[in-house]
């Protein structure tokens, strides 16, 4: 990238600028003369200029303190300002080019930055007074720079077009100069459009004020991250706080008070809510697991040569003059325990009155994978239901609970809920007695 | 007042002192510093001037602050008192320059113009610039008598 020697007119010389170091932030900005150890008087000045929050280089370079030296002293004045800060600017990107004490131009120099004007907080250009004064001095600096080949670029504010016009009416060397483009003069609003012309508008970009949230969005962040951290420890505690005792009467297979808590808690606070909606989907999870690996197989038969072929298989309907086998297959992988319970759907006065047999018809057994357990469903005139339980475990309450549903068919509902909480499989089949088989769920 | 330090007088007879030194010369220079802004360290070679003059400091006022209780005799790059601060920065661009910094802590009625450092029978004195914001800032030179002084810890600091 081209490097750039900024130049500062004064009313009596032209400065150069010779370097500029970052200081320790403890210490006060300084312009020196070539290297002295006296700062010079306009160096309060510049700490201000420099210095957030009065001064704008802090926020244009990021850096708070520094030690500029410049080849000519500067006494007072701030049309300073414009050339130290186009130098603080192009020596942070490293596109300034320093000047000798006694050598303004130097060999690296290709572009020259003459520059005159104060800035405020919002990086305006305003006008300089004693323009002409400062052009006069500068004559010799310009016209050994056109000599060399080298371009020169007059900064202003545009408050001060209008004198630099009245100066260029009668300075024919200015005129040649500009003619031939050795000499470009701009006349600026703001910072920003010199970077424009300059063609280093990613230099300086426009200041974005950054509001308190901005500021401490990474504190903010932390702390945010931290807030979710301690409220999910909080809520894990709370739910594991009423999730063990649910695990712990699971485990002791108590199950009775586990389904009363569990009752408690579909009515309880949000918490408790939660714990059991999440039980039950769980649960849930595992029942529909353990019914996806078993298949019923409805198979008809009859051993009369004449009535084989009424018994065939391919329709729900099957004739009454056909026996039913029922085959329970297990496709998964783990071993099944299964409980049948047969009933008739007659009610218990019926029962009664038809003087059936009271005892209950319960089937028991496991199913190994890929194993298939076969029921025979004796003929019957009377509808029945099939009610068959799965578990991975062998759970001997489950044939006391198929018991009571036998004697007392208003039972079903209950043992349905309560086998689904504790995570088993179940099926029901209606067998009616014209035998048409239905799959209830 | 200058009655009470004409016993130091007595020290300034003519055939000991060429420079022309005497009670009232003493008391010219705490009374005019800027006057003889140029020939200050010269009269502070003396040690019986310097002796009546710091003893006229103390007295009289300044800001000021005793020797440290220091551990060890490693310079010291930064010392306060409750009247001011000092604290002396290496600069980056000089390995041999560095920024003295004096804050004065409250607001003070007097002129303060220089700085005075007397250890162990030797002294020296710097001008102040302009206080900014209660705030001043020197350049010394490492290789200075006056850097060597001000960061002895037994040094003594007025300044006046």
């Amino acid at each position: 990238m081209k490097k750039y020697t900024v130049i500062i007119p004064t009313t009596n010389d032209v400065v150069g600028i010779n370097d500029i170091v970052k200081e320790d932030p403890l210490v006060s900005s300084v312009i020196c003369e070539n290297n002295n150890l006296e700062a010079l008087p306009i160096s309060p000045s510049y700490n201000s200029f420099v210095k957030s929050p009065t001064g704008i280089i802090d926020k244009l370079v990021g850096h708070s303190s520094f030690r500029i030296d410049i080849t000519k002293p500067i006494h007072n004045g701030k049309s300073w300002q414009l050339g130290i800060a186009i130098a603080h600017i192009f020596s942070k990107h490293n596109i300034l080019n320093f000047s000798n004490e006694n050598q303004l131009l130097t060999k690296k120099t290709e572009e020259i930055i003459w520059a005159s004007g104060t800035i405020n907080s919002n990086l305006e250009i305003k006008k300089i007074n004693y323009l002409d004064q400062k052009i006069d001095n500068s004559m010799n600096f310009l016209k050994k720079c056109t000599e060399n080949g080298i371009r020169t670029n007059i900064i202003l504010s545009i408050q001060n077009k209008d004198d630099f016009n009245s100066i260029l009416s009668n300075n024919e060397f200015l005129k040649e100069s500009i003619k031939i483009n050795l000499i470009k003069v701009l006349f600026l609003n703001n910072l920003y459009d010199l970077f424009d012309h300059l063609n280093l508008k990613n230099i300086l970009k426009p200041i974005k004020e950054l509001s308190f949230f901005q500021k401490s969005k990474k504190t903010l962040s932390f702390l945010s991250v931290i807030f979710v951290i301690i409220l999910f420890a909080i809520m894990f505690n709370n739910v594991w706080q009423k999730t063990s005792p649910l695990l712990n009467l699971n485990d002791n297979k108590n199950y009775s008070l586990l389904l009363t808590t569990l009752k408690t808690y579909r009515y309880g606070n949000l918490t408790e809510r939660l714990v059991a909606y999440f039980y039950d989907y769980i649960q849930t999870l595992q029942s529909n697991e353990i019914n996806k690996q078993m298949r019923l197989n409805f198979i008809p038969y009859n051993d009369l040569e004449s009535n084989k072929l009424k018994c065939l298989l391919g329709s729900k309907a099957i004739d009454h003059i056909c026996n039913l086998h029922l085959e329970v297959s297990n496709i998964g992988k783990d071993t099944v325990f299964l409980w049948a319970l047969k009933f008739s759907n007659l009610n218990l006065n019926e029962k009664k009155s038809q003087n059936l047999n009271m005892k209950s018809d319960i089937v028991n057994g496991m199913i190994k994978s890929n194993e298939a357990f076969l029921l025979d469903i004796k003929n019957s005139q009377e509808p029945i239901t099939l009610f068959i339980v799965y578990s991975k475990v062998f759970d001997i309450k489950i044939i006391n609970w198929l018991k009571r549903v036998d004697k007392e068919n208003s039972l079903l509902e209950t043992t349905i809920k309560r086998i689904k909480a504790l995570g088993y499989g179940y099926t029901i089949n209606n067998i009616k007695n014209v035998k048409l088989i239905e799959n209830k769920i | 007042m200058a009655l009470n330090y004409l016993n130091l007088s007595k020290n300034y007879s003519a055939s000991r002192l060429n420079s022309k030194l005497n009670i009232n010369k003493v008391w010219d220079v705490y009374l005019n510093p800027l006057k003889y802004q140029n020939k200050i360290n010269e009269f502070l070679k003396n040690k019986v001037f310097s002796d009546a003059y710091f003893l006229i400091l103390k007295n009289e006022g300044c800001i000021y602050q005793e020797k440290l209780n220091a551990a060890s005799n490693e310079r010291v790059f930064s010392r306060s008192s409750n009247e001011f601060k000092i604290e002396i920065v290496k600069s980056n661009k000089n390995e041999d320059v560095y920024y003295l910094i004096i804050k004065i802590i409250n607001d003070i009625d007097l002129q303060l113009s220089n700085l005075y450092v007397i250890c162990d029978n030797k002294s020296d004195c710097i001008k102040l610039p302009t206080l900014n914001d209660k705030q001043a800032q020197i350049l010394i030179k490492k290789s200075d008598n006056f850097f060597t002084l001000i960061t002895n810890p037994n040094a003594e600091i007025f300044i006046r």
